[in-house]
Formats: structure tokens, C-alpha cells, sequence
């Protein structure tokens, strides 16, 4: 598994030079593949499609702007995300709605609970599961999408975080505790 | 929960971030710890079919992937500069015309505010005054009319009082009270 994430390290370097280079190609490769991680993880951490793309766009023009600060000994996912994960901070920073999303989110949870789903279909475990990611704790939340959607290392984490690891791993802990809480209250089981 | 090897290694055996000997010591436990193979097959069960990237990700839309394919491809030297002021003006161009608006407004009233203020200043006594100095027109000598109206009200007022006070021969014979015992 290792020497799996080194290759698609080299080959993730290797397009970044050709990007700085000005190699269309080189972005176009690195942004197919990680765009709809990096989206996924803004959308999930904002609550919002349109804030999501303002700050995915952010996000790819500041990798470009700052890339002599990418440390070549990290993987370009991590930088990427350590980027997206400043940019989501600095967004809570200047507007102040996390918990006006996190009413939003009781009001929908509320609602839900009151009257149990009869049938699970593929699209009601979707929002299930979305639902009970965007009920975690801001930090579960980014921990458990760094590692799930993103594919992020939990050493990797802790560095974009700025905590240590067992920290990370504490919080990831405590997310799949909750979520499955939450699912299994909709009657989805892990197992 | 009596084995609590899952709580530490667990996370990390699954994301591959164990080192080799590690790795293959948590693999055997594993195999033998009823526990611990519950919290993997549970997991990774959670993994493949509830946390995947179709239920937990997004994909932005065709505007926004061209809008950044557009600047990013055209390399550093342009996303330094143009995309960041055309992102800004993007962002601010609402509020900016919104404070340009109110700007504009503010100082237009400000403007007619001074220019209504200037002879009063030019007047110059810095002393507060009831009428202006101004040159005779009807609506002044309006107001000095009525000015004079109220001084000769004023006049008359007083006098009556001293009358019903101190006494007045056009009273007859109204004496004042404190003469009476005289
Ligand atoms: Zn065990």
C-alpha cells in the first residue's frame, strides 16, 4: 500500500512541474483527479454548493500562487488539502454560520427522526449518511473527510491540522462512533 | 470492550500508515481476536459501501471547472494576477457598487447641507442667533412682524400684571393689597 501511494506521489509530482511549467496537461491531470475530493470535502465542511466552488477555486489558484512552498517530501494531496483546509478556516473566520448550520442541521434532523423511513433506497442512505457526517462535530467532520473522501493519512492530518496524531485519530474515532449512532437510529447497520 | 489493541492500531493498520512489522503483528491479532474482527469487517464494510466518494463527494459545476481550468492552465504567472483581482471583483463587485451608491448619496446631501450652512457662517458672530441676518424679503419681514407682535404682547402682559399687582388708576378704586392697611 505504501509503495502505492509513493508511484501516485511521483506521478502527482510530475504533473505539478509540468503545470508550473505552464504544460496545460499537467494541471488538467492533477484537477480531474482531485477536484470532486477537494469539492466533496469544501461542500461537506460549508453546507453550501456555491461557497464550495468559490473556495475550490481559491484553493487551486492559491496551490499555483504559492507553489514554491510546496514541500516536495509531503504528497500533493495533502498539500492540496492543508491548503483547502486554511481556506475553510479563514471562510468560518470571516462569516460566522457554523451554527446556524448546525441549527439547520437539528431542524433536519429533527425532522427525521419523527417519521422513520419505511424503505432504505441507494438515495435515502445517501442523505443518511450526508446528514449524519454534517452532524458531527466541525473537527470529527474534517478529520473523518480527510480520511474517507480524500484519502488523506492520519500522519498527514495531524500536519494539516496543526495537532498530533493521537489527537487525529481520537477525533476519527469519535466521528464513526457518532455516525453510526445516527445510522443505526435510521436502521442501517455497519455490518 | 475487553481488547482495546483496535482502539490503538486499528485506524492506522487501515490506512496503511502501520510499518511492516507492525503491520503484520496487528494482521495476525486480527485473525484471532474475535473483537477486533468485528471493528475491521465493520469498518471496512462502512467503508466500501457507505463512505464512498459517490455518497460523500460532490462534483462542482461545468462553470466553475472551466473558470479555474481556464486560469490555472494559463500557468503562475497569470493566477498571481489577473485571477485573483477578477476573483476579488467577482466577490466585492456588489458590495462595492452598494458602498459607491451610498457614497455618492451621502456626499451629495453633505454637499447640499454646506451649501445651505454658508451664509449663516459668513455672518461670522459665532454666536448663536434666533434670525439670521438677511436681506429683506417677505418672508423676513414676516418673521420681524411677528417678532414685534409678540415684544408688544409682551409689553402688554407685563403692564396688566403690575396693574393686578401694585394696583392702576384705570382700575377704579382697586387698591393694592398690601396698601389696603395702610
Ligand atoms: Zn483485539
Amino acid at each position: 500500500m505504501q509503495e502505492l501511494m509513493q508511484n501516485n506521489n511521483e506521478d502527482d509530482q510530475g504533473a505539478f512541474d509540468l503545470w508550473l511549467k505552464g504544460d496545460t496537461k499537467g494541471f488538467s491531470t492533477l484537477y480531474e483527479k482531485y477536484k470532486n475530493r477537494v469539492f466533496g470535502f469544501l461542500i461537506r465542511m460549508t453546507g453550501n454548493r456555491e461557497i464550495a466552488e468559490d473556495l475550490l477555486q481559491e484553493t487551486f489558484f492559491a496551490a499555483l500562487r504559492n507553489a514554491d512552498q510546496f514541500d516536495r517530501g509531503r504528497s500533493f494531496l495533502s498539500w492540496l488539502f492543508g491548503i483547502a483546509h486554511k481556506r475553510t478556516i479563514d471562510y468560518f473566520r470571516h462569516v460566522k454560520v457554523e451554527s446556524e448550520h448546525k441549527e439547520d442541521a437539528e431542524n433536519a434532523v429533527g425532522s427525521r427522526i419523527d417519521r422513520p423511513d419505511k424503505e432504505l433506497s441507494n438515495k435515502n442512505i445517501q442523505a443518511i449518511v450526508r446528514d449524519a457526517v454534517a452532524e458531527l462535530d466541525p473537527l470529527q467532520r474534517e478529520v473523518f473527510l480527510l480520511r474517507e473522501m480524500a484519502g488523506v493519512p492520519f500522519k498527514e492530518i495531524a500536519v494539516i491540522m496543526n495537532c498530533p496524531i493521537n489527537t487525529a485519530l481520537g477525533r476519527m474515532r469519535l466521528a464513526l462512533k457518532n455516525i453510526r449512532k445516527e445510522l443505526k437510529k435510521r436502521g442501517i447497520d455497519g455490518v | 470492550m475487553a481488547c482495546n489493541l483496535w482502539e490503538e492500531m486499528g485506524l492506522l493498520y487501515s490506512s496503511g500508515e502501520l510499518n511492516e512489522q507492525e503491520g503484520e503483528t496487528f494482521a495476525a491479532h486480527i485473525r484471532q481476536c474475535s473483537e477486533c474482527t468485528y471493528e475491521w469487517e465493520t469498518y471496512q464494510h462502512e467503508r466500501e459501501h457507505l463512505f464512498s466518494i459517490d455518497i460523500l463527494g460532490d462534483t462542482p459545476s461545468a462553470t466553475c471547472d472551466a473558470e479555474i481550468l481556464r486560469v490555472c492552465s494559463e500557468g503562475r504567472q497569470r493566477v498571481t494576477h489577473l485571477s485573483i483581482i477578477s476573483l476579488f471583483l467577482k466577490k466585492s463587485a456588489i458590495s462595492l457598487a452598494l458602498f459607491l451608491i451610498g457614497f455618492t448619496v451621502v456626499g451629495y446631501l453633505v454637499f447640499r447641507a454646506d451649501l445651505s450652512e454658508e451664509p449663516k457662517t459668513a455672518a461670522g458672530t459665532g454666536k448663536e442667533t434666533e434670525t439670521p441676518a438677511q436681506p429683506a424679503t417677505p418672508v423676513t419681514e414676516a418673521a420681524m412682524n411677528k417678532q414685534h407682535d409678540i415684544l408688544a404682547d409682551s409689553i402688554q402682559h407685563d403692564s396688566v400684571n403690575f396693574a393686578n399687582r401694585r394696583g392702576n388708576i384705570d382700575l377704579k378704586g382697586v387698591y393694592p393689597v398690601d396698601l389696603q392697611n395702610k
